[in-house]
């Protein structure tokens, strides 16, 4: 059953008769023939009149309703959370029924609550899960025509398990954004690994977020120059259409005295971080406007946060543009259900901070309430977090990502 | 554990009066109760005599764990 055909409210049954025959052949599939389940006089032993179903067996019909009937063909069962309130006993018949109670066009799945009643009217168990809706895979015949390919990955076939948004980070290839990319892949978002110079390993990136099963392609993007648009249609056809920007990519850091810098250092880290942004914007605002969502994070630094540090000034500049960015579209882009939020790493390791002494790290690391320094996982764990349903009421937000260095 | 760094571990042990068995790279302000500014300075006035080195108010600041202290004389060529 499509989404479209869905409602909130909806429900479907399916009945579950225990016979002894069936809990043990539950038994020989499992391997689990605890006493309990097997033998009435075991189970008087535990105060139960006589033996006892698996609780999983019930479970295993909450399958068949999803997979049958709610929402049928399609169906990928993503999680549950369940409680087991009685147990069910050989010659019991459990209605189990299904009620929808949010559908997500976004990530294209719904979520259901789901009780068990026997025929005596008790509820022997409540459940919730999540359940994804692939899409069926478009024939040879309905495919666009072919076009010049330049994204240079070769192209995944559609996967029903993917119902995450596609996602466009730059600066994929390394360091933060690599951590990130390879995060969101993992986490069943398609991803645009974007890249400037950094070819190959842009396309390392692509091949470790399919080695896990998830869809992803290189996608090269100069941000110094007007972004090639017609890359970003290129690349939508394999991964559908571009929802959310996380924008990791970054010039190398400039420790110089202020007498030493020039226009041109402060516009190089201008049009990097705030107009390469503000293009990839422009190119994905009608597709976030047209599915009323998207997801953008702008990689921020503590750096901006309380006082900076010294011979550092044109990045921070840029950086503190950046949050202004942050806060503009945050308000601008809100009513069409899009986020905007910044996080703000402390010292990172990667190959941008390699000049960083084993001294300094260690003091910089003695600094954090954490005792030591981020790493890019860190960051990767809380950009996924902001792409997710459960923030979906945080906008405008620039969170330190310092273990307790930097605190407002 | 180097030559260097188990010098570094005795003279906190020295220093604090710890345990010379107790006293580890990772130990620092955040185990050893007694690690304050008083002893630092005691600690830093034992490593310049150790070492025969500089420590300078900067570098003082730093004096927050063994290891850090390694670090610290690594830079200034004590290895």
């Amino acid at each position: 059953m499509s989404l479209e055909k869905i409602r909130v409210g909806q429900r479907e049954t399916v009945e579950m008769t225990v016979t002894s025959q069936l809990i043990d052949a539950f038994a020989a599939l499992s391997g689990d023939d605890n006493a309990l389940h097997m033998d009435d006089e075991a189970a008087r032993q535990y105060g139960f009149p006589q033996r006892v179903s698996h609780g999983v067996l019930s479970l295993a019909f909450v399958s068949t309703l999803i997979g049958k009937k709610m929402p049928g063909a399609g169906a990928l069962w993503r999680s549950l959370k369940v409680n087991w309130l009685r147990p069910v006993f050989p010659g019991d018949v459990v209605l189990i029924t299904g009620e929808v109670t949010q559908i997500s066009p976004s990530t294209s799945s719904l979520a259901m609550t789901v009780n068990g009643t026997n025929q005596h009217g008790t509820v022997v168990f409540e459940a919730e899960v999540n359940v994804g809706i692939g899409m069926e895979l478009v024939s040879a015949s309905d495919a666009p025509p072919a076009q010049r390919l330049v994204v240079e990955s070769p192209p995944a076939l559609c996967s029903s398990s993917e119902t995450a948004p596609a996602i466009l980070v730059t600066g994929g290839s390394r360091g933060i954004g690599r951590a990130i990319a390879l995060e969101l892949g993992k986490s069943g978002h398609p991803v645009a690994v974007g890249f400037h110079n950094a070819h190959a390993e842009a396309l390392s990136v692509v091949t470790e977020i399919e080695a896990q099963g998830g869809r992803a392609a290189a996608i090269r993007i100069d941000l110094g120059a007007p972004i090639d648009v017609g890359l970003l249609r290129e690349v939508e056809i394999h991964l559908g259409p571009l929802l959310g920007l996380v924008h990791a990519a970054s010039p190398p850091l400039q420790n110089c005295s202020f007498e030493k810098l020039d226009r041109q250092d402060f516009e190089h880290y201008f049009h990097v971080y705030v107009c390469g942004a503000v293009e990839l914007m422009h190119a994905l605002y009608a597709n976030m406007k047209q599915h009323q969502f998207g997801r953008v994070v702008l990689l921020g630094t503590s750096a901006i946060i309380g006082t900076p540090p010294t011979k550092m000034t044109a990045y921070v500049t840029g950086k503190s543009a950046v949050f202004g960015l942050c806060k503009g579209l945050a308000v601008e882009l809100g009513p069409i259900g899009v986020t905007v939020n910044m996080i703000s790493p402390g010292l990172t390791m990667t190959d941008l901070t390699r000049d960083y002494s084993p001294r300094m790290q260690l003091a910089e690391a003695q600094k954090t309430a954490m005792r030591r320094l981020a790493t890019p996982n860190d960051a990767a764990s809380l950009v996924r977090f902001l792409l997710s349903d459960e923030a979906s009421f945080i906008t405008g937000a620039n969170l330190p990502l310092t273990g307790g260095a930097v605190l407002f | 554990m180097t030559v260097i760094e188990q010098r570094v571990c005795n003279l906190v042990s020295d220093v604090f009066g710890l345990d010379p068995e107790s006293v580890t790279l990772k130990t620092s302000h955040d185990t050893v109760e007694k690690w304050d500014s008083l002893n630092i300075v005691h600690l830093v006035m034992a490593v310049e005599a150790e070492f025969n080195v500089s420590i300078s108010p900067d570098d003082a600041v730093d004096f927050l764990s063994v290891e850090l202290i390694c670090a610290i004389l690594a830079e200034k060529g004590v290895a």
